[in-house]
């Protein structure tokens, strides 16, 4: 048998074996493409919420165990901060007095009065004034957003002893205040003239006086 | 030989996808479990309060003068 005859029988069916096998192949890697599309199906429309709703409910439990937690400690200084408080009880008339729970216009007054008489100044003009906290004029920033103020003004003639006692004593006294200005001139030759006395300077002052707004209470 | 090149594209393909999907749900899956713990750690409900009482500054008061009426 001649070899070339061989060759030319034998060529054409191993070209069909190799084109089978390509196929095969070609197949195979469909398929393989194919079923992980259907696992990416799968996974958007079925995975996917099942894994959200169940992730959103372990997350929910997770919290309220939380809250549950910082609650009962809550709770537990709540009670300890009860048991606190009953035995300063008594002294809360310190705190009123410090900072009341309403503006009291006549005690801040009389404060400002008996420490002038104290320090042998006569008080004869007091001004009050109104401003609220959220006034964007008032440059200052409040001590806390909750506390409720408002301002006395006044202006005296006095020597210069008297006036730092006045500013001393009212630095020294319980109700909560700030001086915010303080002003000290010589007076003139008029003012001298129209007080009856002898006092060579002119003091002016403005200060806060802080309460309890009624808001913070309903909290 | 192009048909397989062909193919072995698509199964790339299908492969990334199916990785990028599982990222994307473990993404969300991580985020809606974060999120209410978060929220809980930051809610109002969650801040703490100081049981003690600040003596030191009572007495203070205490010490400072009382102007009656």
């Amino acid at each position: 048998m001649n070899p070339n005859t061989i060759v030319s029988q034998t060529k054409p069916l191993l070209e069909y074996l190799k084109k089978r096998r390509e196929d095969q192949k070609f197949l195979k890697s469909v398929e393989i493409a194919l079923t992980f599309t259907t696992i990416g199906f799968f996974l958007i429309f079925a995975i996917k919420p099942t894994a959200v709703v169940i992730s959103g409910l372990i997350g929910e439990i997770k919290s309220k165990q939380l809250l549950v937690k910082e609650l009962r400690n809550k709770i537990n200084n709540i009670v300890i901060a009860q048991d606190n408080f009953a035995k300063v009880q008594e002294r809360y008339r310190v705190v009123e007095s410090c900072l009341p729970d309403s503006p009291h216009f006549y005690s801040s007054s009389n404060q400002l009065r008996l420490a002038a008489q104290e320090s042998q100044i006569n008080l004869d003009k007091l001004g009050f004034g109104f401003e609220s906290n959220t006034d964007n004029h008032s440059q200052e920033k409040p001590i806390d957003p909750n506390l409720g103020y408002y301002s006395i003004s006044l202006s005296q003639n006095s020597d210069f002893t008297p006036i730092l006692n006045f500013i001393s004593k009212l630095q020294n006294s319980r109700r909560l205040l700030v001086l915010n200005p303080i002003k000290i001139s010589l007076a003139s030759s008029k003012n001298k003239e129209s007080t009856s006395s002898a006092a060579s300077l002119v003091f002016s002052l403005s200060s806060r006086l802080y309460f309890w707004q009624t808001a913070n209470e309903k909290k | 030989m192009k048909k397989n090149k062909l193919a072995s594209y698509f199964v790339f393909i299908s492969i990334f996808t199916v990785i990028t999907i599982l990222i994307y749900i473990i993404q969300r899956s991580y985020d809606n479990l974060m999120k209410p713990v978060n929220t809980a750690k930051t809610s109002i409900l969650s801040k703490p309060i100081d049981p003690n009482l600040d003596i030191e500054t009572l007495d203070l008061i205490e010490e400072k003068k009382e102007y009656l009426p």
